[in-house]
């Protein structure tokens, strides 16, 4: 279930309406919490993809550089983000929110 | 009087903090602007970061810190007359709570989306960083100890609410293998869940569980079975149980806070009227002094500290433009606030006599059936009403307390690494999290409990506004607004602590433990397992004053130090 983050491509919370930012609220209250967590575990899945695939780029040799070059053209574009989630600080205040 | 009254009062009151107040502080203080990147475009992954509508995180907002606490609070805050509370509400959120979520959400994205971890590391160095996980781990002791005891309390009296919980439990399983594994779309198992609920409140209708089926020894039993139900909760995968039981659960839970307060705006054409006194004392023997005990007990209507961590942790990474944080922050606390007073009318409506005095926070549910039934089916439907509020207030106290017994094994790994790395291992840390608190929620009374959560909660709220503050004065802007705010909190809640680790340390000192009504643990030979139990909690309690105070402290320093530093002319708080 994908976010409603416009009411409708074009308008603007004003055309959209009151129905249409109640079922932005609606949406947020019920399924914002889940969207969430199912984006981070897939990008979990992913960070460890590309840690076994690219890991000598972090010094981890896990898989032969010939196969990171091949899957380089389809994986590069997601290279950005996770080198940034794999040096950011994390904090296990961060884990906070999950409960509620 | 009908509750009608006080809820539209709270709405003036409440608008007026919005368009008022909020927005002279939003102008004067932060002064947001719609033109500067905020963190969730800045650093955008669509994982952490990424910008959504004010409309969906005012919603998600809202969820994440709507709970038991302003549900369950007011009962103890009654004690001294329902006046007292419904100012403290009103008046708390609108100098102090929406001021502290809407200062955490503004603080994390000025710093690049950092949570306070890392800003109370930035700002007091690391030992205000450890101090404040020590404190969070302590804080998660009592908090476990105080749901647990709330969800075999709730066992116990409501009798339909058992086969219920598992019904819902066994819902939200469903669910998770229907949209996991089977990739049934979300609206048909929204649905086929919704039904399931139904059911489950039916089956606990109709198959009761017998009430004190052990005797004195049904809370220990119920606590028991409520911790097996966590441990394998917080040991299965998310997905598998705990996220899709989350999602199910919200549904019924917001439906009884919706039916409340329709219930309570109705009041005058159902001719429900408070039955309360609004005064009562300034002190009672179970719960102490008005101040600080009624600042602490109401945690989350007025403030609460663990919406600081929501705010920095979370919303602040979502926030769109820097404008929408007075919408979300502000908005989800007021509105927090109506949930609030609702819960308020709900025991408002029964006479002393009926609520039971203390220790029956579970008059709540009798309220809200008073409250719903004149417009809900009549009194034919008020043994199922009974069931589904009952259930409510279970599921909220076992989902949540799911996820904090998740959040204490993160939390434990984190500050045993080394030479008690043991203490932070899966099973370990997870029959820890759970063993403790049961030990504390089989002696411990629920209003001592709950005073001690609330007391701890609330010290963190002081403790964010300091950390609000501290960035505030570096920035060269205006402190008045949160600075005494969170001396009125910490002061409040370091007394709030100091009082209840003497309530405990007097009992032990007579010989007679403080236990909760009917516990087995208050008769020989248990009173001395209870007296030990009772210097446990003395300990926690002056652990968790001293950890605030130290925390305090060093944010003061950091206080002085940046005023210091900021130079004499005011402006924006824009670094």
């Amino acid at each position: 279930v994908n976010p409603p983050a416009r009411p409708v491509l074009g308008q603007t919370w004003a055309q959209a309406g009151w129905a249409g930012r109640a079922r932005a609220f609606l949406w947020g209250l019920f399924c914002f919490e889940w969207h969430r967590e199912v984006q981070e575990q897939r990008a979990r899945a992913g960070d460890a993809l590309h840690l076994v695939v690219f890991g000598e780029l972090v010094g981890l040799p896990l898989v032969g550089s010939a196969v990171g070059l091949r899957l380089l053209p389809h994986l590069y574009p997601l290279l950005g983000d996770w080198r940034r989630r794999q040096s950011a600080d994390h904090d296990v205040v961060e884990e906070a929110p999950h409960v509620h | 009087m009908s509750p009608f009254w006080f809820v539209l009062l709270a709405l003036l009151g409440y608008g007026a903090a919005y368009f008022g107040y909020a927005r002279w502080y939003d102008r004067a203080v932060w002064r947001p602007d719609a033109g500067r990147t905020t963190p969730a475009h800045m650093y955008m992954d669509g994982v952490e970061y990424f910008p959504v509508s004010r409309y969906v995180l005012w919603g998600y907002q809202y969820k994440s810190v709507a709970a038991l606490g302003p549900i369950l609070g007011p009962y103890i805050a009654l004690q001294y007359g329902w006046l007292p509370a419904l100012i403290w509400i009103i008046v708390g959120n609108f100098f102090i709570g929406w001021i502290q979520d809407y200062g955490s959400i503004m603080v994390s994205v000025r710093s690049q989306g950092r949570s306070f971890g890392p800003i109370s590391h930035e700002t007091m160095g690391a030992g205000g960083r450890n101090t404040l996980l020590g404190f969070v781990l302590f804080y998660l002791l009592i908090f476990s100890a105080a749901f647990i005891h709330l969800v075999a309390v709730f066992w116990n009296e409501f009798p339909a609410t058992f086969w219920a919980t598992m019904g819902v439990l066994a819902a939200g399983a469903i669910t998770g293998q229907l949209l996991y594994r089977a990739r049934v779309s979300i609206v048909v198992t929204t649905g086929v869940a919704l039904v399931l609920v139904a059911l489950s409140v039916v089956l606990g209708v109709h198959a009761p569980t017998p009430a004190d089926v052990f005797g004195p020894w049904t809370l220990p039993f119920w606590a028991a079975v409520c911790c097996a139900v966590l441990y394998v909760a917080s040991i299965l995968p998310l997905p598998s149980f705990i996220q899709p039981v989350n999602y199910v659960s919200f549904f019924p839970a917001f439906l009884a806070v919706l039916a409340i307060l329709i219930g309570a705006l109705l009041s005058p054409a159902l001719g429900v009227t408070l039955r309360e006194p609004a005064w009562k004392a300034w002190t009672t023997p179970a719960a102490g002094p008005i101040w600080p005990m009624m600042f602490v007990a109401i945690a989350c209507g007025a403030i609460s500290g663990w919406h600081s961590l929501v705010g920095s942790s979370s919303t602040s990474r979502q926030l769109d433009v820097e404008t929408d944080a007075r919408p979300v922050g502000a908005g989800a606390m007021l509105s927090e606030g109506l949930l609030a007073l609702a819960s308020l009318a709900a025991f408002m409506v029964l006479s002393p006599r009926e609520a039971g005095g203390t220790g029956n926070v579970g008059a709540w549910v009798d309220g809200a059936v008073r409250l719903t039934k004149g417009y809900l089916g009549g009194p034919a439907a008020a043994a199922a009403l009974k069931a589904y509020f009952a259930l409510t207030l279970v599921i909220f106290a076992l989902t949540v307390q799911a996820l904090v017994t998740r959040f204490w094994r993160l939390v434990s790994a984190e500050v045993f690494q080394g030479r008690a790395a043991w203490l932070g291992r899966r099973h370990v840390a997870t029959l820890v999290g759970l063993g403790v608190p049961w030990l504390f929620a089989v002696t411990g009374g629920w209003t001592n409990l709950w005073l001690y959560f609330g007391g701890a909660n609330q010290l963190l709220a002081g403790l964010a506004l300091m950390l609000i503050t501290i960035h505030l004065v570096r920035a060269g802007s205006r402190t008045a607004p949160t600075l005494w705010p969170a001396a009125f909190m910490i002061v409040t809640t370091l007394a709030s602590l100091l009082i209840q680790a003497w309530f405990f340390a007097r009992a032990i000192l007579r010989g007679r433990p403080l236990v909760g009504a009917g516990s087995p643990l208050g008769a020989p030979p248990w009173h001395l397992a209870a007296i030990a139990v009772n210097g446990a909690f003395v300990a926690v309690g002056l652990a968790l004053f001293a950890l605030g105070l130290r925390m305090a402290v060093l944010a003061c320093r950091a206080y002085v130090a940046g005023r210091r530093a900021a130079g004499a002319a005011p402006a924006a708080a824009d670094d």
